[in-house]
């Protein structure tokens, strides 16, 4: 089942002589369930693919689907919602909410929807990710790992169509980054979870199952691995 | 560095710019509205001084001879010397000197030159202390001066706190930058004196356009105070005025507060390692787990959010909400506390004494019984009662007998104070007050009470309940048993007595602006006509220095019609030294009074809040910069723009209602309490109480409030959440 998407998706920043063309053209078939790395050198475009995928920003021209949404046609509203339902976000310096607590962090979509969480699932997220014990701290009062694992927690808790996950281990040292891969990749095969990886870092890239390499603007490899 | 990246960044940064300038044109207001308040009442209190006591700074009593007079003319310092009889016929010579801070040194050279011992040199103390000149033998706390420069400390000092945060917001907005500065080499001083380049830049124009528009709003404040205090007795006419020197002085306390300000935060930073600076994210956080259940309640997760953040913003936020608090709660403590003595001086003055005098007229030094003029005055036209009266103090005994049963039973004499009533062989000696009466007006009141007139006295015959302590609202009863005479003894004089018969024992006083037994409930009034006044004046004496003419007019008497009436019976009394009051004058003074002081403590609440608003604004207008991560982070997982504009009204609305929740109960607390001094029933309080006073300052604070935070959002929703997320400065 095709849970991503999208057809010739440009994106072009500025105007007239100061154009700059990020993404060239991008076509992407993603399937319920698979771990996808998306890997480039530093301005290839892969953040700005992302920023579209994940809803916070929009394409020039193309078309964008997940989960049988257009999200190229969601309004600010409608965009937050999907993100919030179907898009987990998880960003390199975590973007947890300093003033609030782990668990309501990581309980905030569903807070978001006035839905009450399934306690269960929420105990089985947090047991696997070893975060129990630090539910009632402030992200401030964590470290870098364990507060990646909690805004993993977060991208999980409404059990999304996607999981979006910009360079995770980027601001981690080689153990916790190992751990936080393991946990992905969990998630991938425990839930059923399909991913969505965006890293310049190859070794966390071969960790996929399929790895698709942008450069300036443009797919130019698509690898499946065993 | 100042042309490479400050200039840059005043270009670019207008709304922490133009909350920099905003608080430094506060600021120079403010203190160049209380310099120049303060110049002009010292200025007043040199001319008061100068007008009654005259503007010499040290006086010889005692006759000296020419050449005398021309050695202190001839001393250096000395500018003028003034010599002359006084009013009493004592010779006095007042020196005046070029500079003041010599006259206590100066002066008993000068003294030891003429031969003039020690003791007959005195110093215009008074006048020397509003230069801060205090001599040895000067005892007075003379605290004006002083306390002006407490005040002025004081009100540095609140700006120093209020708005040093517009100045710490800038920079702490820019911590990373200096990291990064620091990093490349930048010393600890050279950043600090970046910014400081910076504020001077900032703060020139609005520092002077400040000053100058406090000068000029001390000058119209002056006016409106003189123009308002303009009947109070004793004041004189006084020129607004400035001088350059409070000019310069109200500059360099503003320089100084505004130095300060900037000097905390510019330390604070230019401490920070590189490292610590360039981690710095600017955000606001918690160093401690933080519940918000009531918003969170009510609100949600909207709620609960705009709770952290407010608690994240406490210290940001923190003048604002004094600021706000202080100038609501004071605001309508204020007016609460003018409603009720309003109402308390109306009912307890004017509306008691309504009916009772519409000119009273104090005549000093003079006896009733010598005042011929008493028909005269009845006798104008416009005049339906004058009464021609004078007070005295005699003493006399009641007994156990003589008291009523209604008296005994509340417990006789018991509750006395010794200083009231004495307790004397054979009953207790008690004060009775003696009001001497023209003749034909003793006569109207026997007439009115249905006494027969004669030779003897009427005797007010009632007495509180004194275990009821409600003076609004006292109990009387009968005081002593009626007889037909009643034995006097003089005040001074007790062994000196005379029987006087009495013509009646009343409940009812004449109608006079006069009150009986207020502080001594024991008193036993009694009414008498001058002419028995003649009398027993030898054996009583006691009488006061002054008489009083308690004149009433017709039924609708106006204003100008008081002023012609009063203007004929100052002619008829022109030969006395007498005073006059003017009911409906004094009622309209007395208005102008409480309005003008209601003007001058609201104009300051007003002040207050408008820092409180200003705090709120500077606030917001840095919204973007120090919120948008917190912002994109909230839309990334999901937050839609109306759920973050829900979030905002409520911090919003916690800011602008937080003064009002704080400030209602303890207003109701404070005007309970004051209900309860004043025995007003709080019924007549709801009546008149200032409800639309306070509605339009609590709308005006809600109002302004929830401006700043529409400013912020509007600027908030511009803010691209790809651009914010892609902000690698906002790390």
């Amino acid at each position: 089942m095709e849970i991503l998407k999208c057809e010739g998706v440009k994106k072009v920043y500025g105007s007239g002589g100061s154009q700059v063309e990020a993404l060239k053209g991008i076509d992407l078939s993603v399937k319920k369930g698979e771990f996808v790395a998306i890997t480039g050198a530093s301005g290839s475009g892969k953040s700005t693919l992302m920023h579209i995928l994940g809803s916070v920003d929009l394409p020039t021209e193309g078309k964008v689907m997940i989960d049988g949404t257009d999200i190229a046609r969601l309004n600010q509203t409608q965009a937050a919602i999907f993100r919030r339902r179907k898009v987990g976000l998880i960003y390199q310096f975590y973007n947890l909410i300093p003033t609030l607590t782990v668990e309501k962090n990581i309980l905030m979509p569903l807070a978001l929807d006035k839905k009450k969480p399934n306690r269960e699932f929420f105990n089985k997220i947090v047991a696997s990710l070893g975060i129990e014990d630090k539910l009632s701290a402030l992200p401030g009062q964590l470290s870098g790992g364990q507060q990646q694992r909690a805004a993993i927690a977060r991208s999980l808790i409404y059990r999304p169509a996607l999981i979006l996950a910009d360079e995770p281990t980027g601001n981690l040292d080689q153990n916790n980054s190992k751990e936080i891969m393991d946990m992905l990749k969990l998630s991938n095969r425990n839930l059923d979870q399909t991913i969505l990886l965006i890293t310049h870092d190859e070794k966390a890239a071969l960790e996929a199952e399929r790895v698709i390499t942008v450069e300036d603007g443009r797919i130019i490899s698509d690898e499946r691995r065993k | 560095m100042w042309k490479d990246y400050v200039s840059g960044y005043i270009k670019n940064n207008r709304s922490s710019v133009l909350a920099i300038r905003l608080s430094a044109f506060i600021s120079a207001l403010l203190l160049s509205l209380l310099c120049g308040l303060f110049y002009n009442a010292w200025k007043y209190e040199v001319e008061r001084i100068v007008l009654e006591e005259g503007g010499w700074q040290a006086r010889i009593i005692g006759e000296l001879n020419q050449e005398d007079i021309d050695f202190i003319q001839n001393f250096a310092n000395v500018k003028e010397v003034r010599a002359g009889e006084n009013k009493e016929g004592e010779w006095e010579t007042d020196i005046y000197f070029y500079k003041y801070g010599r006259v206590f040194s100066d002066m008993p050279r000068i003294a030891d030159q003429v031969h003039v011992p020690r003791e007959k040199v005195i110093y215009n103390y008074e006048l020397l202390a509003l230069y801060l000149l205090r001599g040895e033998g000067d005892t007075a706390p003379r605290l004006l001066f002083p306390i002006y420069l407490l005040i002025l400390a004081l009100a540095s000092l609140s700006l120093i706190i209020i708005i040093h945060n517009a100045f710490g917001f800038s920079m702490e907005a820019r911590i990373h930058q200096f990291g990064i500065f620091k990093s490349i080499g930048a010393t600890p001083k050279q950043i600090r004196t970046c910014l400081l380049q910076e504020a001077a830049a900032l703060c020139t124009l609005p520092v002077f356009f400040g000053s100058l528009l406090g000068i000029a709003g001390s000058l119209g404040l002056i006016q409106v105070i003189d123009v308002l205090a303009r009947d109070i007795p004793g004041r004189h006419q006084s020129m607004p005025g400035y001088h350059p020197l409070v000019f310069l002085f109200t500059m360099f306390i503003t320089i100084v507060t505004i130095w300060i300000c900037v000097w905390i935060p510019a330390r604070k930073l230019s401490r920070l390692t590189p490292l610590e600076a360039i981690k710095n994210r600017g955000e606001l956080g918690l160093k401690r787990k933080k519940n918000s259940p009531i918003l969170s309640r009510f609100f949600g997760v909207e709620g609960e959010l705009a709770g952290n953040a407010l608690k994240a913003q406490r210290k940001a936020l923190r003048t604002a909400s004094l600021s706000l608090i202080f100038s609501f709660l004071a605001f309508t403590i204020m007016e609460c506390f003018f409603s009720l003595s309003g109402i308390s001086t109306r009912e307890t003055y004017f509306e008691k004494y309504q009916n009772v005098w519409d000119i009273m007229v104090t005549v000093r030094d003079a006896k009733v019984e010598n005042f011929k003029e008493t028909e005269k005055v009845q006798g104008l036209a416009g005049v339906k009662s004058a009464i021609v009266y004078q007070k005295a103090r005699a003493k006399r005994v009641i007994t156990e007998e003589e008291m009523t049963e209604e008296m005994k039973s509340f417990g006789g004499f018991s509750h006395a104070s010794l200083k009231d009533v004495t307790p004397v062989e054979g009953g207790w000696l008690v004060n009775v007050p003696i009001v001497i009466m023209d003749d034909n007006s003793f006569l109207a009141y026997c007439k009115e009470i249905g006494a027969e007139p004669g030779q003897g006295a009427v005797v007010l015959n009632r007495i509180r309940d004194v275990t009821n302590p409600d003076f609004r609202h006292p109990d009387f009863m009968p005081y002593v048993k009626e007889r037909g005479v009643s034995l006097l003894r003089g005040a001074f004089k007790e062994e000196k007595t005379r029987e006087i018969p009495v013509l009646s024992y009343t409940g009812e006083v004449p109608v006079l602006r006069e009150e009986y037994a207020t502080l001594d409930y024991y008193e036993l009034v009694h009414f008498i006509p001058v002419s028995l006044w003649r009398e027993i004046k030898e054996e009583i004496g006691g009488e006061e220095k002054d008489f009083y003419i308690c004149i009433r007019g017709g039924e609708h008497v106006t204003l100008e019609g008081l002023c012609e009436l009063q203007e004929e019976v100052g002619r008829i009394v022109g030969s006395y030294t007498a005073e006059s009051e003017n009911r409906i004058q004094e009622y309209e003074t007395n208005n102008t009074q409480i309005q003008g002081m209601m003007v001058i403590l609201g104009g300051f609440c007003v002040l207050l809040g408008i820092i409180g608003v200003g705090n709120v604004f500077s606030n917001t207008l840095g919204f973007v910069r120090q919120r948008k991560r917190e912002f994109a982070r909230y839309l990334s997982i999901g937050m839609t723009p109306k759920e973050l504009k829900k979030m905002f009204g409520i911090e919003a609305m916690v800011i602008a209602l937080r003064p009002v929740l704080i400030t209602l109960p303890l207003a109701v607390f404070a005007v309970g309490y004051m209900l309860k001094l004043s025995y007003l029933k709080g019924e007549e309080f709801l009546a008149e109480a200032p409800l639309i006073p306070i509605f339009i300052f609590m709308l005006g604070i809600l109002g302004t409030v929830a401006l700043a935070y529409a400013f912020a959002w509007g600027n908030l929703k511009k803010i691209s959440l790809a651009e914010v997320l892609k902000d690698d400065t906002m790390i």
